[in-house]
């Protein structure tokens, strides 16, 4: 019987999700937006995209944020030092935190066939590190038309960007999650869901993610010379302006 | 009251040039929020993990994001500031704004390596700004009466007052951010009303020398006065 039941899973591909699951955990993370003084504001999910701290999640999540904090699924929290890279076009965003991470593979949405089984995870409504099994639907290279935008009252203009179709059900704090594969390759990551339930669900397909994740890494490297001693000698110049600026201030009154 | 001239722009004193940074700061706050809260105000973990020293100026300018807050830290300023420069002059003016607010900056941060939680604080700093120049002005008038809204106030009440809006303001908000409030009010007093640091040095300067003559001294002995001295020597004291 209990053999019986342990194919029965296996054949549904439980087993598959359950593993795979196991295997990309510490590489996701939920995104806290928080208030000056420590409050929780709002919240998103992202994942590890480099070994050196980078996280992808979505520019709607990040948006407006002054203090963001990254909770991993091992209950470590690391505070977000920088965004690294903003892309309100394509909704993606790249944050970086100060210590290393287990980054997952980018795959391609691209090649994803209709019908392949996927799997979203994040944090719905603030539900951490939940996981929701679907299927592609459809790559969608010029996002919605229109038409689909009037029907779909709450997806925002900008979404005429390239889009992966999901079957499978999305909330608020998914956004930004990773849209695994069979493999455990990210072929995005959620932006937006429609339908009473959020049963369809739009994702920044890998290859945006891709094109801001080098956008990122060029930026990062640009500013890794020794960051601090660049922000001793920026302090130094602000200081240095402040006392001439005081010493002629002194002469003429 | 010296103007200063910027292109088109014309600033009157040191008051108006602290005005200006508000209105350009809050510019800088509304087109890049996160850039600004992030390295241009105060994060006591961010100096000292990053390094970012400059902080413990800028933070001074950064208005609160909201429009109100950003009203009424100018109009203070172009009031109280401009009061407090006729009376110290502009350069006094900057020196002690921008001095206790470094100050406070820096006290804040340390006192983060302690308590962590106050490390990861944010501080937008125009509100201290308006309250060095309130407690200030009202330290400097002391005992003599002020106006504050039509009532007669004398200048220590009116500190106070100044002292409780900002401890008010920031208990709805969280107590962690009533520390730099208090640490700015505290060093307000010190330096317009104890004179410090000049007053200090020449208190500590006085107990040194106070010191100094009682060590020389203690050797001497006091006589009666009524007694003759002996060699016939008219000094009240002998070894």
């Amino acid at each position: 019987m209990t053999a019986l039941a342990a194919a029965a899973i296996f054949l549904a591909g439980a087993l598959d999700s359950r593993e795979l699951f196991q295997r990309v955990k510490p590489s996701v993370v939920q995104i806290q937006v928080l208030s000056p003084t420590g409050e929780l504001r709002s919240l998103g999910s992202g994942f590890a995209a480099t070994s050196d701290g980078l996280l992808i999640t979505n520019h709607h999540v990040v948006e407006g944020a002054t203090r963001m904090e990254a909770l991993f699924a091992d209950g470590r929290k690391m505070k977000v030092s920088a965004v690294v890279f903003d892309d309100p076009d394509h909704d993606i965003a790249v944050v970086r935190v100060d210590e290393p991470t287990t980054p997952l593979q980018l795959g391609r949405a691209m090649s994803a066939v209709v019908g392949d089984e996927v799997m979203l995870v994040g944090s719905p409504f603030g539900l951490d590190f939940t996981i929701t099994v679907g299927s592609v639907a459809r790559y969608r290279p010029d996002g919605l038309t229109p038409e689909m935008l009037a029907l779909a009252g709450d997806v925002k203009p900008v979404d005429r960007q390239p889009m992966l179709q999901l079957n499978a059900s999305s909330g608020q704090g998914n956004s930004g999650g990773p849209v695994l594969d069979g493999t455990g390759a990210v072929l995005g990551i959620v932006r937006a869901g429609i339908g009473a339930h959020g049963n369809f669900t739009f994702a920044v397909p890998s290859e945006s993610i891709q094109s801001a994740l080098a956008q990122a890494q060029r930026v990062a490297a640009d500013t890794s010379v020794d960051g601090r001693l660049l922000n001793v000698g920026i302090s130094a110049l602000v200081f240095g302006v402040l006392a001439v600026l005081y010493v002629r201030m002194r002469r003429t009154s | 009251m010296k103007t200063y001239r910027i292109g088109f722009l014309t600033i009157r004193g040191g008051a108006g040039i602290m005005a200006t940074l508000f209105v350009i700061a809050a510019v800088v706050l509304g087109v890049q929020p996160q850039f600004t809260a992030a390295h241009l105000a105060l994060n006591p973990d961010q100096v000292v993990d990053r390094l970012e020293l400059w902080q413990l100026v800028t933070y001074l300018f950064i208005p609160q994001p909201n429009p109100f807050s950003i009203l009424i830290s100018v109009a203070m300023v172009l009031m109280m500031g401009s009061q407090l420069e006729q009376q110290w002059g502009t350069a006094r003016l900057w020196r002690v704004v921008v001095g206790i607010g470094f100050s406070t900056a820096t006290l804040t941060t340390l006192l983060a390596l302690l308590l962590s939680r106050l490390g990861g604080i944010e501080v937008f700093g125009s509100h201290i700004v308006v309250l060095i120049v309130w407690v200030g002005v009202g330290l400097s008038h002391r005992r003599s009466l002020m106006n504050f809204w039509s009532l007669p106030v004398t200048g220590y009440t009116f500190a106070a007052i100044g002292m409780a809006f900002s401890v008010f303001d920031g208990l709805f908000r969280s107590w962690l951010l009533i520390v730099p409030d208090l640490i700015a009010g505290g060093l307000t007093f010190l330096v317009v009303h104890e004179g410090f640091p000049a007053n200090a040095w020449l208190r500590f300067r006085g107990w040194q020398l106070d010191r100094q003559l009682k060590k020389r001294s203690s050797h001497l002995k006091g006589i009666d006065g009524g007694k003759r001295n002996v060699g016939g020597d008219s000094d009240k004291y002998l070894h």
